[in-house]
């Protein structure tokens, strides 16, 4: 108490602290902690309903409380902050502040809320104008100690019963008196030895007894049921002994009720030595009956929390506390013993709060104050003890104070990291789908319903150029990818997708730059619940597989002429040497038979005959066999145009006797990479072959010229000849042993020589004739 | 045994006609033998044969293997005469050809009499000419 230096500071404590809660007692230690610095001056004033003259309750400086200050208090309303100037200071102040004795330069007017027809108070500031965050926190103080203030004043006039401005009392002595008898707790002095000297009217009633024979008793009235003197308690000694105390007690009043009391014993002192005792009852029956209920709901509702795995938390925006359950805690991987301290509720979340939400977390609290609704549900994420935010669903309440501004949030938080997981899982999994989408070589499509293009990734802009070159678009109809002439086709083809059939087609797709490249297109529909959505174009480059496919295909063909070659070549050794044989066979007879000389000689001439074509079958033969045993060639880069005047040369005699004209087309400057025997041998045979079959009723022509296919030299002889029926011969025409002219020099062995040659090197021949206009024959090197 | 009027034989090795015709002459197989070198020729011949109302050969040796129009084409073409002049005619293939293909190729065509190959023994000869005169061919 000692600590009270400031006069007025102690008279107003001493005034009250006897009578109301540490937390007043708190705020009036603050008020005198102000006084102190003499930087602060506290002015409690009154002010009539009426409006007109009032008084100041206490003030550092002045009684009186002139209408410029009810001006003043009036235009304050519930949560202003009234900050005036230095003329408001010496207009408010008038000569005041020359008592003050300290320079004032501003005032700060914080009304007390709910209480407008009592008083405000006006912090005087010194001259540093306080900053922006001090100023807040100072209205932050005022509003909650506003409260208890509040309450405390009302005390006050309650218990001075003083309710009229013009009764208001000067001497202290009648304001305790009034306070005395007016209080609303039992309140009543004994001696030390626990005689009863006075009491108030509460006390009467409280203990539902009358004073009569009371007063100056040695206190058993206090506790009938126990019979036990007050002077006997062991409360009631230490409070004897100069030691204040305060303790919750049940008792039993003489009509039989139980009451539930807090009793506060407080020494009364003179010059060190206690005196009497003060003792301050209260009923606090209905409270503790509430307090248990509460305690019973909270527990209820604590398990209900439990049970629900959430967590809750409590913030008092006046009172600036806040409260969180260990569950809450327990999200953030926090024991209740490691809970680590902050400020207040606001300093908790800016410290735990991810960064990036509190924008959002903000806001929500915002709207829900603005829109007037009383909740609010957002996500943010807070940090755990071990560093990693965790994500929670915070769904809060918000209770507004008759202020209209929110006085208190509480709410529950949920962890979600699990519905954060999979909805991450999926987003994953999307992702994932996605990048194979986008990544994978083969294209795809996506079509709805209405055949309209709702995705599709960069490879399937190929489809484009299957019929009609046009940038795939989503939202575009299919059909603007085909032309006119295919839409029946594909109509027809969409159908049956829609249908709920896949289906399949290869497509070849010859780009501009002449690259030729086979597609496989799949429409694969896509159902769901029985119905198709819409369908799914994927197209597949197989080039390769169909590369792959023509590879096969032509060794297959190559393994099948050679097997045809061989049955050929069976057929020659069968047909061939067996009509020889069978020749010799009979002339042999017909030499042994023979009747004359001359007859004699003709067989000889004849066996001699067959004798030079079993020769030559044999030589053929042997040509045949040779041409299949070359498997490693030599290969030299050829002047075509040198072999083609090589073959003339050769043949210059027949060209000469028949009248052929050669021309020769072929640019000098084509050089092939090829074997030089079968190069001059092909050629030849060709030419020859011209010649052979030339028409008899024209001058003979044979021309050479190239091509080129798929960057390949194509040769080109055309001759004006007899022709071959090709739709009679045409599969004839390269086997062994084929005429089909009635020509003297027919072998049947030329055109199935070139062919083996020319498909052995991996070439191919082509023909285009008609009987007695001419042949061409293509030789693809 | 009675010869026949006449044999045909069609056929591009002229070595194997003319023993042949030889072997016929000597056995008095046939007083006519008609030889042609490719199935073009001979059907040019025997068509002409047929439309000028003369009789055809009683008996057809037909080679298979042929420039300009082998045996094969022959047969498809000269069919179309078959049923109603040539009931009398024999046709036979005479091939050195022993391949499988070939003669099952020949059953193939109902006009064909039998596949023979070269070269022809003589008792071939006569058992085909007995052939058509037991058959009931009349020599004409």
């Amino acid at each position: 108490m000692t600590k009270y230096n400031h006069p007025i500071g102690r008279q107003m404590y001493n005034f009250i602290h006897l009578l109301l809660t540490d937390e007043v007692n708190t705020f009036f230690e603050d008020v005198q902690a102000a006084f102190d610095s003499r930087h602060i001056c506290v002015v409690l004033m009154r002010k009539h309903a009426a409006g007109g003259k009032g008084y100041v309750f206490s003030t550092g400086f002045s009684d009186s409380f002139e209408p410029r200050h009810v001006a003043l208090v009036d235009c304050l309303r519930p949560g202003d902050v009234w900050q005036g100037t230095k003329a408001d200071v010496s207009n408010f102040l008038g000569t005041s502040s020359a008592i003050l004795g300290s320079p004032i330069d501003s005032i700060i007017g914080l009304p007390l809320r709910g209480s407008n027809s009592y008083a405000t108070y006006l912090y005087l500031l010194p001259r540093q104008p306080l900053n922006r965050r001090s100023l807040a926190a100072l209205k932050l103080l005022s509003q909650g100690a506003a409260t208890v203030f509040e309450a405390a004043l009302q005390q006050q006039f309650v218990l001075g019963g003083i309710t009229s401005v013009d009764s208001f009392p000067r001497d202290p002595l009648v304001w305790y008196r009034g306070l005395f008898s007016n209080h609303p707790y039992a309140v009543f002095l004994l001696s030390v030895q626990g005689v009863l000297l006075e009491a108030n009217a509460r006390t009467w009633e409280l203990l539902e007894c009358s004073d009569d024979g009371v007063i100056g008793n040695d206190g058993t009235f206090f506790f009938p049921n126990t019979g036990v003197a007050v002077s006997k308690t062991e409360k009631f000694i230490i409070a004897a002994s100069g030691g204040s105390v305060s303790f919750d007690i049940a008792i039993v009043t003489p009509k039989g009720n139980r009451k539930v009391v807090n009793i506060t014993y407080l020494p009364v002192t003179e010059k060190s030595t206690t005196i009497g005792v003060y003792a301050i009852v209260r009923d606090i029956t209905r409270r503790m009956l509430v307090q248990h209920s509460l305690r019973e709901r909270e527990y209820q509702l604590k398990l209900v929390l439990e049970g629900a795995d959430v967590g809750w938390w409590d913030w008092d925006l006046r009172q600036q506390t806040y409260q969180c359950d260990p569950k809450w805690w327990a999200m953030l991987g926090y024991l209740m013993s490691e809970v680590p301290q902050f400020q207040n509720f606001e300093d908790l979340f800016e410290q735990l709060i991810h960064p990036d939400d509190v924008a959002v977390a903000a806001q929500a609290i915002k709207e829900a104050v603005a829109n007037g609704t009383n909740n609010y549900a957002v996500a943010y994420q807070l940090k755990h003890k071990d560093g990693h935010y965790v994500p929670v669903m915070s769904r809060g309440f918000i209770t507004f104070g008759p202020d209209m501004l929110p006085a208190r949030i509480s709410g529950i938080n949920m962890d979600i990291t699990q519905s954060k997981n999979a909805e991450q899982a999926v987003q994953r999994s999307e992702n994932n789908l996605k990048t194979v989408f986008k990544n994978t070589e083969v294209g795809y499509i996506l079509v709805d319903r209405n055949l309209q293009i709702v995705s599709f990734n960069q490879p399937a802009r190929v489809f484009t150029l299957c019929d009609y070159n046009k940038e795939l678009k989503e939202g575009e109809s299919i059909y603007a990818y085909a032309t006119p002439e295919a839409h029946a086709a594909n109509q027809q083809l969409y159908s049956a997708v829609l249908g709920g059939l896949k289906q399949k087609l290869s497509k070849k797709i010859v780009s501009n730059d002449g690259d030729v490249r086979y597609y496989e297109i799949t429409f694969s529909p896509v159902s769901e619940c029985g119905v198709t959505q819409g369908f799914i174009i994927s197209l597949e480059h197989v080039t390769e597989r169909v590369k792959a496919d023509l590879d096969r295909t032509r060794s297959f063909n190559l393994l099948a002429e050679q097997n045809k070659r061989l049955l050929n070549f069976s057929y020659i050794v069968s047909h061939n040497l067996r009509s020889h044989t069978g020749n010799i066979k009979s002339l042999l007879s017909f030499l042994r038979e023979a009747e004359n000389a001359d007859e004699q000689n003709e067989m000889m001439g004849m066996l001699e005959a067959v004798s030079e074509q079993l020769n030559d079958t044999i030589t053929n033969l042997n040509e045949v066999v040779s041409l299949h045993q070359n498997v490693n060639l030599l290969l030299e880069d050829l002047c075509l145009w040198q072999y083609i005047g090589r073959a003339e040369d050769v043949l210059r005699g027949q060209i000469i006797a028949k009248d052929v004209l050669v021309l020769n087309n072929v640019p000098r400057d084509i050089v092939l990479r090829y074997n030089a025997a079968y190069l001059e041998s092909i050629i030849l045979n060709f030419l020859s072959n011209a010649i052979k079959y030339a028409h008899p009723d024209r001058q003979p022509q044979v021309e050479f010229c190239t091509t080129y296919k798929n960057g390949a030299v194509v040769l080109h002889i055309t001759d004006n000849g007899m022709g071959i029926d090709l739709d009679r011969h045409g599969d004839k025409l390269f086997g062994l042993y084929r005429t089909f002219h009635n020509n003297a020099d027919a072998k049947g062995i030329g055109l199935f020589l070139t062919k083996s040659q020319v498909d052995y090197m991996g070439g191919r021949i082509e023909v285009e004739s008609e009987p007695d206009k001419g042949t061409t024959f293509k030789i693809f090197f | 045994m009675k010869p026949l009027d006449s044999i045909c034989i069609i056929d591009d090795d002229n070595i194997y006609t003319f023993l042949l015709k030889k072997t016929i002459s000597k056995l008095n197989a046939a007083d006519n033998i008609v030889t042609y070198p490719n199935g073009r020729e001979a059907l040019d011949g025997l068509i002409a044969q047929i439309k000028n109302g003369e009789q055809l050969p009683q008996v057809i040796l037909l080679d298979i293997n042929m420039p300009v129009v082998d045996g094969w084409t022959f047969l498809e073409e000269f069919a179309d005469y078959k049923e109603s002049v040539l009931k009398h005619t024999d046709i036979y293939i005479v091939s050195s050809s022993i391949a499988d293909e070939d003669r099952k190729r020949a059953v193939q065509y109902k006009e064909i009499k039998d596949y023979l190959v070269k070269p022809l023994a003589s008792a071939t000869i006569l058992k085909l000419v007995e052939t058509h005169t037991m058959a009931g061919g009349e020599p004409r």
